[in-house]
């Protein structure tokens, strides 16, 4: 029980807030222009994608520049830059860029493609399942690293094994979660096909597929990064025509220039970004039932 | 001509030899053409088993269910968690059925929007399902399931996850559309006022393994509307039904209870 002397209290405390701060209900800026309020969020999270790095990079320049860090071994962005600009000039990185971009961009839809194919064959029919999936999972454990040095001897020694060996390593990353969606496609999903008598392609085309494309474009993310990933490290152990982004930052480790090795991740990071964000914004366009990263319907 | 649904000596059985649970049968039964009947009975007593088989979702352990058909797919269902696809907008859900029999798409379209207006959500046809209500999904389902014109149509307590209000509201929808066109419906529910109200003819389950134990013939006369609930015939009946019903209901506790 509480005692009539808290109680009193509890309610002379009550009285007070009430007369002092009064609890109001009313509409806000969200409430009052919720368009508006959309686009002024829009503005404020660009400024903070791009203020952040930018801000970093800010603190890194001057911390060169004031010697806080030692501008040998972490060249100023400033600098980075001009070794860029020098790379285009001098040794033509242009071809660099672009023989990796198009090994990158092959293997990635190739690896992807099988991946894909493989992972609604697969997870759709057991019989295919049973007959494959065990040899795969032997593969899959293979260092695909370890596959170069045949691949080139086979292929020989131009970009083809390069391609295809980010297409087997690629092939793994999207087959594994794409066929694991597949499977995990809800029993009344499926059921609901069944029962107006759907065939396998029509249960593909109007429930599984539509129903694990919000996965796959997370997948096909995931895989724009091991391309990237992959084709840098190949590069670094057997670039064709000792050309490519690989090469230069490796080769720049045995002449000791940091600041190439730099540059050359510079662009990696940037073509990671640029090609996930593609690939996220395709799968923005193609999914348009689910909601958006901001809650809202996207139509 | 014979009964529309026979079933005869259906039995089903569950899970592997060392635990295996026996859900359903014997069970006998004949449904006529154009008869509307309920089912109840406790939970697990294997009535949406017995209404899976007849769509072809589930076959029998043993015996066989007999289905007086003219088509390939001559069922169509109204699931309780509605099924209805989120990545297809509310047109194209109810065309479903459609598209898959290969209806051209201009035809699926104008019978899709024939059963939307029906429904009473001709203005939500683009709508993704994401953006309705409970009650608006669910009769997005009973639309796609009657766009297909189905001889048979089975509803597996489709409106079990509604409010009340919507409930009445969704059951004397049906019940208007089913006296329009008089198809033979399956109907699963744990309501007996729901039973009573819809039904030509109310079959009660006993708990697992799940058995008929009464059929009782509904006798209002057609067309009905919700106010027969008042009359005292239907409290009558609900009595009776209840007096059956929860003499399973707490066999089934009693069976929960022994393990």
């Amino acid at each position: 029980m509480v005692s009539p002397h808290l109680q009193a209290q509890a309610v002379a405390e009550t009285d007070r807030i009430e007369s002092q701060a009064k609890l109001v209900r009313e509409a806000r800026g969200i409430d009052k222009d919720p368009v508006g309020y959309a686009r002024r969020r829009r503005i404020l999270f660009t400024i903070l994608g791009f203020g952040v790095p930018i801000l970093i990079l800010g603190f890194w320049q001057i911390a060169a520049q004031n010697g806080w860090i030692n501008a040998k071994f972490y060249p100023s962005p400033l600098d980075n830059l001009r070794q860029l600009r020098q790379m285009f000039d001098k040794r033509d990185f242009a071809s660099d860029l672009g023989l990796t971009l198009k090994r990158l961009a092959w293997g990635w839809l190739w690896g992807s493609l099988s991946g894909v194919v493989f992972a609604y064959v697969l997870g759709m029919s057991r019989v295919v399942r049973a007959a494959f999936e065990p040899t795969l999972n032997a593969l899959y454990t293979v260092p695909k690293i370890a596959l170069l040095t045949p691949f080139l001897i086979i292929f020989g020694f131009k970009d083809k094994p390069v391609i295809i060996l980010i297409s087997v390593t690629v092939f793994f990353f999207v087959w594994v979660p794409t066929q694991a969606g597949v499977m995990s496609v809800s029993e009344s999903y499926r059921e609901a096909a069944t029962s107006f008598g759907a065939n396998g392609w029509q249960m593909f085309r109007h429930v599984i597929w539509p129903a694990t494309l919000p996965g796959l474009f997370v997948t096909l993310r995931v895989a724009a990064s091991v391309s990237v990933l992959s084709v840098i490290g190949i590069e670094f152990a057997y670039a064709p025509r000792s050309k490519g982004l690989g090469y230069v930052i490796n080769t720049a480790r045995q002449t000791f220039e940091p600041r190439i090795a730099y540059a050359g991740i510079f662009v990696a990071a940037l073509i990671g970004v640029i090609f996930q964000a593609i690939v996220k914004q395709v799968g923005h366009l193609v999914v348009r039932w689910e909601k958006d990263d901001r809650g809202a319907p996207t139509v | 001509m014979g009964p529309k649904i026979r079933a005869s000596a259906v039995e089903r059985y569950f899970g592997t030899q060392s635990d295996r649970v026996h859900a359903l049968g014997p069970l006998d039964l004949e449904i006529e053409q154009g008869e509307f009947v309920c089912i109840v009975g406790p939970s697990g007593c294997g009535k949406s088993t017995f209404l899976r088989m007849v769509a072809g979702l589930i076959n029998p352990s043993a015996g066989t269910v007999e289905i007086d058909a003219k088509t390939d797919q001559p069922t169509a269902m109204v699931f309780q968690d509605y099924s209805i696809y989120p990545w297809k907008k509310v047109l194209d859900n109810v065309r479903f059925g459609l598209d898959l029999a290969g209806v051209p798409k201009k035809e699926g379209n104008e019978r899709a929007r024939s059963y939307l207006a029906k429904l009473g959500l001709a203005d939500r046809e683009k709508s993704y399902p994401a953006t309705l209500s409970g009650g608006m999904k669910q009769r997005v389902a009973i639309a796609r399931a009657l766009a297909v014109e189905p001889e048979i149509l089975l509803m597996d307590e489709p409106f079990a996850a509604l409010d009340a209000q919507m409930r009445q509201i969704l059951q004397e929808e049906l019940l208007a559309l089913w006296q329009a066109d008089q198809r033979t419906v399956l109907f699963i529910t744990h309501s007996l006022d729901e039973a009573i109200l819809l039904g030509d003819r109310v079959l009660v389950m006993s708990s697992r393994p799940g058995r008929i134990i009464a059929s009782k013939k509904v006798p209002f006369p057609r067309p009905r509307r919700g106010d027969v609930r008042n009359t005292a015939e239907f409290a009558a009946l609900q009595g009776e039904l209840w007096d059956l019903l929860r003499h399973e209901v707490e066999a089934h506790l009693a069976d929960i209870g022994s393990k």
